[in-house]
């Protein structure tokens, strides 16, 4: 099935005016964070400089706004739904910035952001399938309980998961970029193979990636603002959601493969939910050459990058390249997974 | 290069994904409920134990990879 030109606006809509409002406010909303004092010290870099943060309140707006827009276009309660998941997790996270919350209460308190989902398909059972659509064997049966406790465990893991991606920068942003590009071929194929499926589902999913690109331009190296756990686990819980509502669960998993490895080999190095601030050793460190080296403590957690970092120091430009090459990796994987599942 | 173990990595966590859910759907949900009682009792159980031995499994492998990787560095030795 073709897009129809409604569907193109819808498209056009649901990337423009997220995109727009990051490009237009963000050098704003950064001078004045900078100017409360808000900022915390980049500390991959020499002399430590002091960066704004918490672009995260800006970057839930935009979402939430997109997705106020796409109700107005396609009154359907799903963009509703996933501007709720957005604000909850975004509130946690912004919560975690000014206080800083412990370990396990913010997963606790993640799964909070599920909720609006499950209760909207009680009341409304359109907003997602309760099975499984596997590449090449095809759906599961239906399973609502399992499928509704799923979608509440997976707003902790993949909100943290993100979370754990927000070390450096351009990491997020651009691993955002990516794993939403594969979450929108994947939902595209299977909108575009289904007719009775709406665009609503593909549009609602777009503005992810146009929030991401536009604060990469700010977020890259150097970094002109840091997005704040508000950020990131907006951008997972988010995520999450659309892949639930998009009902392409697996290709949205295998894309952020990298992301979940990082975070399984995190919390089994350090044997549980420690919040990072109290963390005994930190998995990098800045030489005096200016790069970033492995820590040798054997307490320092094993994350993807110090793993990287094992066949010698990096630039932190450099380091964040092949994180994003690992995370494209993973799309590719991704973008098969989708292929076998509604083409083939 | 430096990512190529990483991309290997990868690979596997995904075919296990695959391979493992579909189990898990395909075969060990349609098992009995776990609230059975009498002669299903041993298969409700042994559906909690699949359950839990296809997560066991995933963790372990993508352990083993991981601590393969680091042993192939010679990165997990302490500091002398």
């Amino acid at each position: 099935m073709l897009p129809t030109a409604r569907d193109l606006l819808s498209l056009s809509v649901a990337f423009a005016v997220p995109f727009l409002i990051v490009l237009s406010l963000m050098p704003r909303y950064a001078r004045f964070l900078a100017k409360r004092g808000m900022v915390v010290e980049d500390v991959h870099k020499v002399g430590a400089p002091k960066v704004p943060s918490p672009a995260g309140p800006l970057l839930i707006l935009s979402l939430v706004v997109a997705e106020v827009v796409e109700f107005v276009i396609s009154p359907t309660i799903i963009p509703l739904v996933i501007a709720a998941v957005v604000l909850i997790a975004g509130l946690v996270g912004l919560v975690d910035d000014l206080f800083v919350l412990g370990g396990k209460e913010k997963p606790l308190l993640l799964i909070l952001a599920g909720v609006p989902v499950v209760v909207a398909e009680l009341f409304n059972p359109t907003v997602y399938s309760s099975r499984l659509y596997f590449p090449i064997f095809g759906p599961t049966g239906e399973h609502f309980t399992i499928f509704s406790i799923l979608i509440l465990a997976s707003m902790p893991i993949v909100a943290n998961a993100y979370n754990m991606m927000d070390s450096f920068n351009g990491e997020i942003s651009g691993f955002t970029f990516l794993t939403s590009l594969a979450l929108i071929l994947g939902i595209g194929l299977r909108v575009f193979t289904s007719p009775s499926l709406a665009t609503v589902r593909l549009a609602i999913a777009v503005p992810l990636a146009a929030v991401s690109l536009a604060f990469y331009i700010f977020n890259r190296y150097p970094a002109k603002v840091f997005d704040g756990d508000s950020g990131a686990l907006a951008f997972g819980a988010m995520y999450a959601v659309v892949a639930v509502t998009g009902g392409v669960e697996f290709a949205a998993i295998v894309a952020i493969v990298p992301a979940i490895l990082n975070s399984f080999y995190i919390l089994s190095s350090v044997r549980g939910f420690v919040e990072r601030r109290k963390m005994d050793a930190r998995p990098t460190y800045l030489g005096e050459d200016a790069l970033l080296h492995a820590s040798k403590e054997p307490s320092a957690p094993s994350t993807l990058v110090r793993m990287l970092l094992f066949d010698g120091p990096l630039s932190e430009k450099e380091l964040v390249r092949q994180i994003l090459l690992l995370t494209a990796f993973a799309c590719l994987l991704s973008a098969v997974t989708s292929i076998l599942t509604w083409v083939i | 290069m430096r990512l190529a173990p990483l991309m290997i990595m990868t690979s596997v966590a995904w075919f296990l994904i695959l391979v493992e859910s579909y189990v898990f759907f395909e075969f060990i949900v349609p098992f009995p409920k776990i609230h059975e009682i009498g002669a299903f009792t041993l298969l409700a159980l042994l559906k909690v134990g699949l359950t839990f031995a296809l997560g066991v499994a995933w963790f372990a492998i993508m352990f083993l990879l991981r601590y393969f990787y680091v042993r192939s560095r010679g990165a997990a030795r302490p500091p002398s």
